[in-house]
């Protein structure tokens, strides 16, 4: 049951395309705050727990790398060292979303991003 | 040490459901191709075909990545080029198949860190234009 539910989330993430908003029901998609809780809040799933991970980390490596293209919309981070922590991260996220159940309609990078800004703001050089 | 601390949970993710296993530390991380590191990471788990976890840590993994690429612009474009996908989108399985010929063509790629790898396989096929 277990290998089935992970066939059918690799299924529904691999036909998503993540520039475009995605239904609310395919939360493997990370399109969305709603998503990024979805995914990210359910720790008794092995599933739930790649997807976040994985994205998190794939969206983490090579910071400092870029800058935002609308930085009021996708602010930098900067964490206080190279050694990034993913379920920090997801910590800091989760505690966003809490707070501001409104995001949940954001797009998850914006989201991921203005947690993470609030968390570890870059200073000004 | 944090850095494979911090990453633990993804290696506790990926492992076998059954019987449980408890890792507090990473142990051998970076040897992890879980991780997603290098461009080896990248064959290793995106080519994989029977493993449904290693199969969702890629798309999800190239979902994060290619997200950021959305709302982010490179500052080395020539060490880690953007790419600009058509208007009609990029889905994920596009994306692994594209990368996979893309490892395939260059198999002396291999210790650079992933997202160079993931970067210039996209770029070969959807390059920004000048001031794109």
């Amino acid at each position: 049951m277990a290998r089935r539910h992970q066939s059918l989330a690799v299924a529904a993430v691999l036909l998503a395309a993540p520039a475009v908003a995605q239904p609310a029901d395919n939360p493997v998609a990370m399109a969305t705050g709603a998503h990024l809780k979805a995914m990210c809040s359910r720790q008794d799933d092995r599933a739930s727990r790649i997807v976040c991970l994985s994205w998190l980390n794939g969206a983490s490596q090579g910071n400092g790398w870029f800058v935002p293209k609308v930085p009021a919309q996708t602010p930098a981070f900067c964490p206080p060292s190279r050694a990034f922590d993913l379920a920090a991260y997801r910590g800091v996220i989760l505690a966003w979303l809490a707070d501001r159940p409104a995001d949940l309609a954001s797009p998850a990078i914006e989201v991921y991003s203005k947690a993470l800004a609030a968390r570890w703001p870059c200073k000004r050089r | 040490m944090k850095r494979l601390i911090g990453l633990a949970p993804l290696l506790i993710a990926a492992a076998p459901a059954n019987p449980p296993i408890v890792v507090e530390r990473a142990t051998e991380a970076e040897a992890s191709p879980l991780l997603m590191n290098s461009i080896n990471d990248l064959r290793t788990v995106c080519g994989e075909r029977q493993d449904v976890a290693k199969q969702l840590i890629c798309v999800s993994w190239l979902n994060g990545a290619s997200q950021i690429n959305a709302r982010f612009r490179s500052l080395s474009p020539q060490l880690v080029p953007d790419f600009c996908p058509p208007a009609e989108g990029l889905p994920l399985g596009r994306q692994r198949d594209m990368l996979l010929a893309w490892l395939a063509a260059n198999p002396r790629e291999g210790l650079d860190p992933s997202l160079v790898g993931y970067r210039r396989a996209m770029a070969a096929s959807f390059p920004c234009k000048a001031g794109g």
